[in-house]
C-alpha cells in the first residue's frame, strides 16, 4: 500500500471505531445527559448499544482489507482503544460536540466504505 | 469475605504499585522510545543526514559498495560475521557491521559514492532499548525488570478487582472534580481503555525471554540452550577452509534471493574472503506479526544456492509471535505510532497511580509508618518526582549530551550514558530539597526548556536542526525533533495546573474547604 491509501484505511477504521465508541457512550445515562441534556429512554439505550457494536464490527473490515487478518486485528484493537480515548477527551472537553462529531464521522466513513465496496 | 478480598487487593495494588511503579515508569518510558529506536539513533548522528537521493540508490549498488568496503576493512578469520543493512523503511542509512574479538565495529556508508560517513560516537536509541530490559545492569537488571513485569500483571488484575465500575465508568473523566477524583478517573480510564495493550506488552515482555526467566525447562531438554534456536532456524553454514578465495559480487545473487524470500531486509556474510564463505539474505521483519525472517543462503564464492528456509515450525511461529507483537516491527509507521501512543498512555497510567498515592495521603494522612509517617510520605513524594520527572529529564539530558559533548573526548558515548544516569541523582536531590509541588513545577519547566531549546542548541553547535532536516528532506530526523518539541508542549500544559495547585485555586467541589493538592 502507498502512504495515501494507508492513511485513508486508518482514517476509515478509526472513524468507524470512533462512531461505535461514541454510540456506546450515548447509551449511558450520564454521558447522554452530558452531550444532549435530555432523558434517555430504554429503547434508545438499546439502539445506541446496537449501533455501537455494529460500528465496532464494521471497523474490522478496513483493517483486515488493509493489512490482512492477523495484523489487521492488531490494528483494529489499537484503533478501538484510540477511539475510546478520543471519546473520553471529547466528552470531557466539548461534550456538546460528541454527537455531531460521531454522526459526521460515521456518515463519512460509511459512505467511503460503500464506495470502496462498489 | 468479599469485603476483605477487595480490601486486600487494594492493599496489594497500593503498595506493590508504589514501590515497583517507580521502576515501571522508567521501563515503560524507555520502552516507548524503543519503538523508534532506529529513528532516534539516526537523529543522534546528525552527520549522517540522509537525502531523498540516498533512498533511490538501487539495492544492488548499495550491496556492491558495502561488500567492497567490508572486503577491504573487515577482519578475515574463522567464524567472522559481516553484516550489511541496506536502506529500508525502518533503517535510514546503509550500514555495515563486523566484530573483532567481540568488539563491534559499525560503519555508515554514503550510498552515492561509497565514502565512510564519520559520525559522533553514540549508542543512540539502542541504549534506551537496552535500558528498557536490562537497566544497563546485565542479567540482574533483566531479572529486576522481569519481577517488575510480574508486579505489573498483579497490578492490572488487582486494579480491575478494586475498580468495580469497569463498564459504568468506561468513559468517565471528571477533570473538574476534586483533585483525587480527577486523578483517579484519569488513572482508571487510562488503564481500562488500553487494557489489551497493557496485558499484551507486559505478558509478552516476560515470555519472550524464557532463557532468563525459566531456564530450567529448556535445560531439561537441551544440553546447550542454544540448540533450541538451531531447532527452529535452519543453518546453511559451510566449514571454514582456511584458504583465501575471491568472492563473487553478492548483488548478482539478488534476483535469486528475491525470488526465494520476496523482500531482502539484511545480509550476513560468514567467513568472508574464505573459500567456505557463505552469504545469507534475510527477509524484512515487517511482513507478519511473528518475528521470523525467511532466509536464503548461497556460497559467496561460487554463487551456488545452499538452501532456503521459508517454512517454520508452528512452535517457532508461536514463540516468535510473542517477540514480534512486543517489538512491533510489523504494520509500518502507523503501527509504530499506535504503540508509541499506547506507551505514553501507559506511562500516564503509572504516573497518575504514583501521584494518587500522595494526594490521598496529603488529604487524609493514614499514618502507615507510625511516628515517621510525615517524613516517609515526603520521601515517597520526592521519589515519585524522581521516578517520573527524573526519567523524562534523563532521556532529554541524554539527547542534550549527544549534541553538546565535544566530538574528540575519549569514550564519548559512555559520557552520554553517564549524563543520562546522573540526571536521576540530581533530580532526587532537587526533589528532596524543595517542597513537593515546587519540585514538580521546576522539573517540569526544566523538561519543557530541554525540549524546546534543543534545536537552538544544535544550531549553536553548528549542527543541523528542524529546518535543515526539513530542507534536506530527512523526514526521520525531522520527525524525531518535531516529536520532542510536541512532547515539550504536552509537558508545558501541566505547568499551569501545578501552579494553580500551589496558589490554592479551589476546584468546584472542594471550594473553600482547604488548599487542594495539584
Amino acid at each position: 500500500m502507498n502512504d495515501i491509501s494507508v492513511v485513508l484505511t486508518c482514517l476509515l477504521a478509526y472513524g468507524l471505531a470512533y462512531a461505535g465508541m461514541a454510540s456506546f457512550s450515548l447509551g449511558m445515562e450520564k454521558h447522554y445527559v452530558q452531550a444532549r441534556v435530555s432523558d434517555l429512554t430504554a429503547s434508545r439505550k438499546k439502539l445506541f448499544k446496537a449501533t455501537g457494536w455494529s460500528f465496532l464490527i464494521l471497523a474490522v473490515l478496513p483493517a483486515i482489507y488493509g493489512w490482512g487478518l492477523t495484523i489487521g486485528i492488531v490494528f483494529w484493537t489499537g484503533f478501538v482503544s484510540l477511539a475510546a480515548i478520543s471519546v473520553v477527551l471529547v466528552l470531557s472537553y466539548f461534550p456538546k460536540r460528541l454527537i455531531w462529531l460521531g454522526g459526521g464521522v460515521a456518515g463519512i466513513a460509511l459512505s467511503v466504505l460503500l464506495l470502496a465496496m462498489l | 469475605m468479599k469485603k476483605t478480598f477487595s480490601l486486600s487487593m487494594a492493599w496489594l495494588h497500593t503498595w506493590l504499585g508504589l514501590y515497583l511503579g517507580w521502576l515501571l515508569f522508567a521501563v515503560f518510558l524507555t520502552g516507548t522510545m524503543a519503538v523508534f529506536e532506529h529513528s532516534i539513533t539516526h537523529w543522534m548522528q546528525p552527520e549522517a543526514l540522509v537525502k531523498p537521493a540516498h533512498a533511490e540508490v538501487i539495492l544492488a549498488r548499495q550491496l556492491d559498495i558495502a561488500q567492497a568496503y567490508l572486503e577491504q576493512h573487515a577482519n578475515r578469520e574463522k567464524g567472522s560475521n559481516w553484516m550489511i543493512a541496506p536502506i529500508s523503511d525502518n533503517h535510514p542509512s546503509l550500514e555495515v557491521r563486523w566484530r573483532v574479538k567481540g568488539e563491534a565495529h559499525e560503519v555508515l556508508l554514503n550510498p552515492l559514492n561509497g565514502e565512510v560517513v564519520s559520525t559522533r560516537e553514540t549508542e543512540g536509541g539502542a541504549m534506551l532499548t537496552h535500558f528498557h530490559y536490562t537497566l544497563l545492569a546485565g542479567l540482574t537488571g533483566t531479572l529486576i525488570v522481569g519481577m517488575a513485569a510480574v508486579v505489573m500483571l498483579v497490578g492490572l488484575i488487582s486494579g480491575i478487582v478494586i475498580h468495580k465500575r469497569f463498564f459504568k465508568d468506561f468513559f468517565t473523566f471528571r477533570r473538574r472534580s476534586s483533585a483525587q477524583r480527577s486523578w483517579l478517573d484519569a488513572h482508571n480510564v487510562a488503564g481500562v481503555l488500553i487494557l489489551p495493550f497493557l496485558f499484551m506488552i507486559t505478558y509478552t515482555g516476560l515470555v519472550m525471554q524464557p532463557n532468563t526467566f525459566l531456564p530450567l525447562g529448556i535445560k531439561a531438554v537441551y544440553e546447550n540452550p542454544r540448540a533450541l534456536r538451531g531447532d527452529a532456524v535452519q543453518s546453511f553454514e559451510q566449514p571454514y577452509q582456511a584458504e583465501t578465495a575471491k568472492m563473487i559480487k553478492v548483488s548478482s545473487l539478488l534476483p535469486q534471493a528475491q525470488a526465494a524470500i520476496q523482500s531482502v531486509g539484511w545480509l550476513m556474510i560468514q567467513n568472508g574472503g574464505d573459500a567456505g564463505a557463505v552469504v545469507e539474505f534475510f527477509q524484512n521483519l515487517d511482513r507478519r506479526i511473528s518475528a521470523v525472517a525467511d532466509h536464503a543462503a548461497f556460497s559467496a564464492v561460487t554463487g551456488r544456492m545452499l538452501g532456503v528456509q521459508t517454512e517454520w515450525r508452528d512452535s517457532a511461529y508461536v514463540y516468535r509471535g510473542f517477540v514480534g507483537i512486543h517489538m512491533a516491527m510489523f504494520g509500518g509507521w502507523v503501527m509504530s505510532w499506535l504503540y508509541f501512543l499506547a506507551g505514553l498512555v501507559s506511562c500516564g497510567l503509572i504516573a497518575t497511580g504514583l501521584i494518587l498515592f500522595t494526594i490521598k495521603r496529603r488529604k487524609r494522612p493514614e499514618h502507615e509508618f507510625g511516628a515517621m509517617s510525615t517524613r516517609i510520605y515526603s520521601l515517597i513524594e520526592a521519589i515519585n518526582i524522581t521516578a517520573v520527572m527524573g526519567s523524562i529529564n534523563a532521556i532529554l539530558i541524554y539527547f542534550w549530551a549527544n549534541r553538546v559533548l565535544p566530538m574528540e573526548i575519549p569514550e564519548r558515548s559512555s559520557w552520554e550514558v553517564r549524563a543520562f544516569l546522573l540526571t536521576w541523582l540530581v533530580s532526587l536531590l532537587h526533589a528532596l530539597l524543595r517542597k513537593p509541588l515546587y519540585a514538580w513545577r521546576e522539573q517540569l519547566v526544566f523538561a519543557v526548556l530541554l525540549c524546546w531549546l534543543l534545536p537552538l542548541c544544535a544550531r549553536l553547535n553548528g549542527l543541523p536542526s528542524l529546518l535543515e532536516f526539513w530542507r534536506h528532506g530527512d523526514g526521520i530526523a525531522f520527525g524525531v525533533e518535531a516529536t520532542i518539541l510536541l512532547m515539550g508542549l504536552l509537558l508545558a500544559t501541566a505547568i499551569p495546573k501545578v501552579s494553580k495547585a500551589i496558589h490554592g485555586v479551589p476546584s468546584k467541589r472542594t471550594a473553600g474547604s482547604h488548599k487542594v493538592a495539584y
